[in-house]
């Protein structure tokens, strides 16, 4: 009996140390790839700020307007922000691959998960981006030209379609990362519908007769704005 | 270059025409677009001036069309040259040559005035005189008074200038004329228009320039061939003459746009002539002073006024990527400032607005329509203040508004990115 | 700084050739000097001419006419002294002209310092400064140049009784380039004139400097290491200095002497020269364009000299035996005309007068590829006098007025070192400066005026070349490209009204403008161009696209 119990133990510390011995070098794999993908993304976080200092890419985050949203966020500057992401993104796929090393059973898969969805991430990234870019180049030129055109509001009719692109831009984003899709698409569908049926109740009979008074007072004032342009040559 | 390739600005039939007329000493070009109501009249009086004042000089006379459909070109072609000609008592010694060059690849103005330039060229004329259809009236005298310091050599490029009331042209002389006489140190009175004289040395040296391929050039060729002219040292003269129409057929903000296109066009050409700060050559005057103008209509500029201050409030947002955070405040301010104080501010508008266009910051046709509620600002604020002046007391203002922008030159000097 | 154009300049220049003793005579002994030549530079720089290149004008025995030289560090006393001929060259500068001067590398006079040492005795230092031999039957087979006067490329030595080597004539011995000494020395004779200021050399009889037996003891290998040494030294010390060789051979032949643009900045194209002549007188193209395309492309840095006539005769070596005889039956009926394997005539006389014919030939002078030398007097049209011994037929004085001696000379004619041309076709009277400096359509404005022209351009001097060739073989018609510039010329060689279509289809679009006269002509389309010239007609179309 003693004999069984030893020799059970013996089996059972057998079988502890046979998995320790196979788990230790994953683990130690685990650990380098750990350590090690910390300091490549810290070297990519590093490298993608001076790539983007060179290409003055905070001018063209500023011309796009990024700048002044991620302020207005308190968010960090748009260059910084990608560092970050960038960095993070690096790490975090090194992260699953140490997972991974060490093999563990509900963790299998999901490597591959991960570089599976990167890719949607960073399609959405540029979806967003241009969203960015595309709006504020709208919102300045439907600015001055309404401006030019002597249209009142100018500037809350340029702001609601830049937010408008924006708007769409993120919804297109977030469809490509595939981030509650069906939510985010019908969320938006019914607030667009709304919104816009709203604006046509409001401005086709409730603002009637105001529409007509703008439209006249619009036509007058662009009759003295537009006239002969002789005295001033 | 094989035929299939190259596209000439000049037609065979022009060509063989110029062949025709062989070298010249005097060419006089015309210019038009749907002008059937006076051309006729101007025609004759050129003709008149070659017989009366050029007799033994070879003289040609090319009407360049833009594209008329209303039977403008025809009414040249046509055009009888004895009746109400000034009495000759001889017969005219020369064969005199009128050249009809119908517009050829693109119409325009563009096209009307580089196919003048190439006949110039290709005839080896001494003298071109280019007459705007749509000036004042057209008599052999006005001519004459072109042609004749070009065929002297007394001068290559020729500029007419009017008197002016100081109230009237506020495009000018708030903009145009102080900024052009700043950044290019020279006396120039009117730096637009479309009538000049200049040699045929000028023609040639302008032909072979970039200019005419460019797209803001169809509006901005007056002001360049001045400007041109400074830049490579030409001799330049004025003429006194008696006002032009200043009918444009576009609207008041198209002008400022266009006149600020020009102002970009030019600095941009000329970048390396102003940045050395040179010195323009001097500018001898020619003709009769007409002395004292009357006072122009006036116009609404309280309305103009407070729609400008609307209108820049609104874009504000994009205003304070251009204009410095000082600058800004004090347009946006409505307390009272003093005059010296107000031309300060317009003056560092300006120079902003320069310096962004050649620093890339936003399109310069973005820049242009930001520009344009700024110089409506301007104009209205400059006649509200001058509104109860003596003409000499509102000269004087548009004399220190010339010295605030020599002045303040340096802050366009230094911040404009070269070559962009 | 100069610019690469500014050290360059040979390219765009015109080259004006003149001996002093011909040109103007300033103390009356009847030979020209540097302070009459002097006088006269503001007459060459009112030509249009950008650089003078002058004849020997150091100490010699004058047995070649000044090509034996017996001191390479002077001037001889005849033309003036050295602080005269420092007057000359600071005048021409200051009229922006340059100024060549011979050097006459390969061999000295016999009466040179150098050879009285080298004959003295075998043990003289100098000794090997000359090629000697015991025998004559060393080079065996070398050609004789000289063919009318020598026999022999070895000529007897009685002082030190032995032969020395000589190409030309025997009085002139040729110098031993394998001794570093003698090539030290030439570099020492070529500092002195340099640091005087003058511009450059013109640089004599280069083929013959090295000799190696079993060889034809021309163009050896050891010959370009000499030459690439020398302009070693030259660009080393100066810029702006110009090399002209003269090397009498094919273009194939000439090309070597260019280098990698380490050797020769310019050389003569002889045979272009004599085709010039031939075409005119075949009334056919041919000639020209074969020589042309056969002449291979040189270095950039590198340009070609052409020439209508010069010093020496009309030279036919570079022709076809065929050729020679044809030039000679058709150019030289006068057998006193010929000598050695050329014709002693001037231009005027060869083209009999015929002013159309001389403005061809000048056209085609200043058209070709190349840079063009003018020789003295062709200018005004100046006749030969073949009763003169040697090559002094196309060297007689410049005729400046129809006065005395032609305004050349104060002293008495007989005095005079050659005597004017003075029959009644090119005599003084008829054919001088001052007659035609008052007639407005003269051969001599006519001439400026051409300069001029060619001289608005630098496509003339720099331009490819590319023949048209249309059906009529009369007519010689080619573009000259450079970069966005382009002439066409247009000739007629043939003596009737001839009529040519040009197939131009690359130049379609373009406008002829007619550089003489400034007149338009039709544009150039897809059809054939068609010309219609007169009689020796040439034209010069500036093209432009508008």
């Amino acid at each position: 009996m003693i004999q069984d119990i030893g020799e059970a133990l013996a089996l059972s510390w057998n079988n502890f140390a046979s998995a320790f011995v196979q788990f230790v070098p994953r683990l130690v794999a685990a650990t380098i790839i750990f350590a090690g993908g910390l300091a490549i993304a810290l070297a990519a976080r590093s490298g993608i700020k001076r790539l983007l200092a060179w290409i003055q890419f905070d001018s063209l985050s500023r011309r796009s307007g990024a700048s002044e949203l991620l302020r207005t966020a308190e968010m960090p500057a748009a260059e910084l922000l990608i560092a970050r992401i960038v960095f993070w993104l690096v790490w975090i796929g090194f992260i699953v691959s140490a997972i991974d090393t060490l093999q563990f059973a509900p963790f299998q898969g999901v490597l591959q998960e991960f570089f599976r969805f990167v890719p949607r991430l960073l399609v959405g990234l540029l979806v967003l981006a241009f969203g960015f870019l595309i709006g504020n180049f709208l919102w300045r030129a439907s600015l001055l030209a309404a401006v030019n055109a002597g249209l009142p509001g100018a500037r809350l009719l340029s702001g609601a379609l830049r937010v408008l692109v924006i708007a769409i831009g993120v919804v297109m984003a977030l469809e490509q990362v595939g981030l509650a899709t069906a939510v985010v698409l019908t969320a938006f569908a019914i607030t667009f519908g709304a919104f816009m049926l709203g604006a046509a109740i409001a401005f086709g009979l409730g603002g009637r007769d105001a529409a007509k008074q703008l439209l006249e007072r619009q036509r007058d004032a662009s009759r003295d704005r537009d006239s002969d342009a002789s005295p001033h040559l | 270059m094989s035929a299939v390739e190259h596209e000439s600005i000049l037609s065979d039939a022009l060509l063989r025409q110029l062949m025709a007329v062989g070298q010249v000493d005097i060419l006089v070009g015309l210019p038009t677009l749907n002008n059937a109501a006076t051309i006729a009249g101007i025609a004759r009086a050129i003709n008149s001036c070659f017989i009366r004042d050029f007799p033994r000089l070879r003289t040609v006379m090319i009407n360049a069309d833009a594209g008329s459909t209303d039977g403008t070109a025809e009414l040249v072609r046509d055009a009888s040259f004895t009746e109400g000609d000034v009495v000759q008592t001889s017969q005219p010694l020369r064969t005199l040559h009128r050249v009809n060059a119908p517009y050829h690849g693109l119409p325009g103005k563009l096209t009307a005035l580089r196919t003048i330039f190439a006949a110039t060229a290709l005839t080896q004329a001494k003298t071109l005189v280019v007459i705007d259809p749509a000036g004042p009236a057209t008599t052999p005298d006005r001519i004459t008074d072109l042609i004749t310091p070009i065929a002297r050599g007394e001068a290559e490029f020729l500029a007419p200038r009017h008197r002016r009331h100081p109230r009237d042209g506020a495009l000018v002389t708030q903009l145009v004329r102080p900024l052009v006489r700043a950044v290019y140190r020279v006396g120039l009175d009117e730096p637009l228009g479309s009538e000049f004289g200049c040699s045929g040395r000028f023609a040639s040296h302008c032909l072979d320039r970039e200019i005419w391929e460019r797209d803001a050039a169809r509006f901005a060729i007056d002001l360049w061939l001045r400007t041109e002219a400074v830049a490579n040292h030409f001799t330049l003269g004025q003429l006194w003459r008696a006002a032009p129409s200043a009918a444009t057929g576009t609207t008041l903000r198209q002008v400022v746009r266009q006149i600020f296109l020009s102002l970009i066009v030019s600095l941009r050409a000329h970048e390396t002539f102003w940045r050395s700060g040179a010195e323009g050559p001097a500018v001898r005057t020619w003709g009769q002073d007409p002395g004292t103008v009357p006072a122009p209509a006036e116009w609404d500029y309280a309305a103009l006024g407070q729609q400008a201050r609307r209108d820049i409030a609104e874009i504000r947002p994009l205003l304070e990527e251009v204009l410095e955070a000082p600058v800004l405040a004090r347009l946006l301010d409505d307390s009272p400032v003093t005059d010296a104080q107000e031309d300060e501010l317009w003056v560092r508008m300006v120079y902003a607005f320069l310096v962004a266009t050649s620093q890339g910051r936003a399109t310069v046709e973005q820049l242009a329509d930001m520009f344009v509620p700024l110089y409506l600002w301007r104009a209205s604020t400059f006649m509200s203040r001058s509104a109860s002046d003596t003409p000499d007391l509102a000269q004087a203002r548009l004399d220190a508004l010339c010295d605030t922008f020599l002045r303040l030159r340096p802050a366009l000097a230094s911040g404009w990115t070269v070559g962009k | 700084m100069p610019t690469t154009a500014d050290l360059q300049w040979y390219k765009d220049a015109v080259f004006y050739q003149l001996h002093v003793k011909s040109f103007s005579d300033s103390n009356g002994d009847g030979i020209g000097d540097f302070p009459g030549l002097t006088s006269k530079l503001d007459y060459i720089a009112s030509l249009g001419i950008k650089c003078l290149w002058l004849q020997p004008m150091y100490p010699s025995p004058f047995k070649d006419d000044g090509y034996d030289i017996s001191d390479y560090t002077n001037v001889h006393p005849s033309y003036g002294t050295l602080s005269e001929f420092q007057l000359f060259l600071e005048q021409a500068h200051a009229r922006g002209l340059r100024v060549i001067i011979e050097l006459v590398m390969n061999h000295t006079s016999d009466q040179h310092a150098w050879f009285a040492e080298a004959r003295s005795s075998r043990d003289n230092p100098r000794r090997n400064w000359y090629v000697w031999s015991d025998t004559d039957d060393r080079y065996k087979g070398v050609r004789i140049i000289f063919v009318d006067t020598e026999l022999s490329n070895w000529a007897w030595d009685p002082l030190s009784k032995s032969y020395y080597w000589h190409r030309f004539f025997s009085h002139q011995p040729d110098l031993n380039f394998d001794n570093p000494e003698v090539r030290d020395e030439i570099w020492t004779v070529m500092k002195f004139w340099l640091d005087l200021g003058v511009d450059g050399f013109r640089v004599d009889a280069v083929p013959y400097l090295v000799e190696r037996e079993g060889t034809s003891c021309e163009n050896l290998p050891e010959t370009h290491l000499v030459i690439k040494e020398l302009r070693a030294k030259l660009d080393a010390h100066y810029t702006g200095k110009v090399l002209l060789a003269e090397a009498n051979m094919w273009p194939e032949d000439v090309r070597p002497y260019f280098g990698a643009g380490d050797e020769f900045h310019m050389s003569f194209h002889f045979p272009i020269m004599p085709r010039m002549f031939m075409a005119l007188r075949l009334e056919d193209r041919k000639p020209l364009i074969d020589i042309i395309e056969r002449t291979p492309p040189i270095p950039d840095s590198c340009q070609w000299a052409t020439f209508l006539r010069n010093h020496d005769e009309l030279t036919l070596e570079m022709v076809t035996d065929d050729e020679r005889q044809y030039m000679w039956d058709e150019y030289a009926q006068d057998p006193r005309a010929r000598i050695n394997l050329g014709i002693r005539r001037r231009l005027a006389t060869l083209m009999e007068g015929d002013r159309r014919r001389i403005e061809l030939m000048n056209g085609l002078l200043m058209s070709l590829p190349g840079s063009p030398i003018m020789y003295y007097g062709d200018e005004i049209g100046m006749g030969d006098n073949v009763y003169l011994g040697d090559r002094n037929a196309v060297r007689t004085p410049m005729q400046w007025n129809g006065g005395v001696n032609a305004g050349f000379s104060q002293a008495d004619p007989e005095r005079l070192w050659l005597p004017l041309v003075s029959n009644t076709l090119y005599g003084y009277q008829a054919v001088n400066v001052e007659s035609q400096q008052r007639n407005a359509t003269s051969l001599l404005n006519w001439t400026r005026r051409l300069i001029e022209i060619r001289s608005s351009t630098p496509v003339f001097g720099r331009g490819a070349i590319e023949f048209l060739k249309p059906a009529n073989h009369r007519v010689l018609a080619f573009t000259r490209r450079l970069d966005r510039d382009t002439v066409l010329v247009v000739c007629n060689l043939a003596g009737t009204a001839q009529f040519a279509e040009l197939e131009m289809p690359s130049l379609g679009g373009a406008i002829p403008i007619e550089m003489f006269g400034g007149s338009i002509f039709p544009r150039i389309g897809r059809e054939p161009y068609a010309m219609m010239m007169g009689p020796y007609d040439f034209y010069w179309f500036r093209l432009r696209w508008l």
